[in-house]
């Protein structure tokens, strides 16, 4: 005696779950998102002639999906905050948790994979216009994050300061919420960065030059 | 006189033994495939999803602030319908004093199929957006839980599908399947929502 009710659930799921795959996969490699297309696009050298909506070969890097772009977001478990500015393809990022991890991170944007490596770690993702899902890895630590687009005055800001002959860089992220992390470095150690107010601060009482990152600065060489 | 003894019903004591050995064997089996298939399904599970390279995308629910949070309402919304599918079993097994309607049977079903469809977009996020993954104990014990919940609930399935296994099997596959249930729950949407606050 076979009853039809759990194996049509059984199917039920079996369908959904199928769907949803198959429309990740679909998502993964449609033209939309060039970055992730696998190397499947490349199959069709064999064939006599390829259609001609065939992708670029893959020596041509994919166009990037976003010009210009800054994204801010936290891991789900607020470890860290993380943001990363994109411009013509180079991208920028600082991780921060406003204690005492930071790391700043330089890379490119390709398709839609994010790809930014420093001294200090790693941060990849996708993204869209919109938002970035990714990971970061400092040290031996790692976070999955969400991202997003982040308009003026949230963004990533860098700042340096000379304290009594000692040199000091900031690192600010500023969340679409208004929320300021960020880390003050000078000769080894790590203090609090102090309020970024209007695009300007002090630092012990000195002006800090404070500039918004776009994705072209040079980060990671100190 | 040297006519075979009988029991007092008339059957012959070998044929009894041997219908007996016979239905112990059914109920075994009855019992053995539906767990050998689970266990297939949640060893596969794991596998796909160590070896599938994680993408970190997948398809976002509209409404939502984040992937992460419309994952955290979803395994919410499964979990509390979880807690009907516990209360209308106890119900439906007498272990809670009141009389048991004849629609239990009903909302039993439908709460436990609802329950576990939300939980499909959930599960194919973390396996194709993330993967099995031991970075830390949270996401360890989350990945095995995931993957034995729908070996767990495969079993159950093709348990109820086909007659005939032992009378414990039902509840113990069931509770199983709920206490794995609560176990993803546990380490992730409360702890994303302890983390993160309570956010869409």
């Amino acid at each position: 005696m076979w009853s039809r009710g759990p194996l049509f659930t059984l199917l039920a799921v079996v369908a959904l779950g199928t769907g949803l795959l198959l429309s990740d996969a679909y998502q993964a490699r449609s033209p939309d998102t060039p970055g992730a297309a696998p190397a499947a696009a490349a199959a069709p050298a064999a064939t006599t002639a390829p259609p001609p909506t065939a992708p670029p070969p893959s020596s041509t890097p994919p166009v990037p999906v976003v010009d210009q772009a800054v994204w801010a977001g936290r891991s789900p478990g607020r470890e860290v905050t993380v943001a990363i500015a994109t411009k013509a393809g180079r991208a920028v990022a600082y991780v921060c948790d406003g204690r005492s991890i930071e790391a700043w991170l330089d890379g490119t944007l390709t398709g839609d994979r994010l790809e930014l490596a420093g001294p200090a770690g790693r941060v990849t993702g996708t993204a869209t216009r919109g938002a970035v899902t990714g990971e970061i890895t400092v040290g031996d630590r790692r976070w999955t994050f969400d991202a997003r687009a982040a308009g003026t005055p949230a963004g990533l800001y860098e700042g340096r300061a000379d304290v009594r002959g000692t040199a000091n860089r900031i690192g600010w992220i500023v969340l679409p919420d208004g929320t300021q992390v960020g880390l003050t470095r000078s000769a080894g150690t790590v203090r609090p960065a102090p309020p970024l107010v209007s695009g300007a601060a002090d630092l012990d009482g000195v002006p800090v030059t404070v500039r918004a990152l776009t994705g072209t600065e040079p980060v990671t060489t100190g | 006189m040297s006519e075979p003894a009988r029991t007092t019903t008339g059957l012959d004591p070998d044929t009894v033994d041997l219908d007996l050995r016979r239905l112990a064997r059914t109920r075994a089996i009855r019992v053995l495939v539906p767990t050998a298939i689970g266990s297939l399904v949640a060893v596969g599970l794991g596998v796909y999803g160590r070896l599938h390279e994680p993408t970190l995308a997948a398809v976002n629910l509209a409404g939502f602030s984040s992937g992460v949070a419309a994952k955290a309402w979803l395994a919410s919304a499964a979990f509390v319908l979880c807690l009907v599918q516990l209360v209308s079993s106890l119900i439906m097994y007498g272990k809670i004093p009141v009389p048991s309607p004849s629609w239990i049977g009903g909302l039993h079903r439908w709460s436990g199929r609802l329950a576990v469809l939300v939980t499909v977009p959930v599960a194919l996020h973390c396996l194709w957006a993330l993967g099995f993954d031991a970075a830390t104990p949270r996401v360890l014990v989350h990945s095995l839980l995931g993957c034995f919940f729908y070996g767990a609930f495969v079993a159950k399935m093709l348990l109820l599908s086909r007659g005939g296994a032992p009378r414990w099997a039902l509840p113990v596959i069931g509770g199983l399947v709920f206490s794995a249930l609560t176990g993803l729950w546990l380490t992730s949407s409360l702890w994303f929502f302890t983390t993160s606050g309570l956010t869409f």
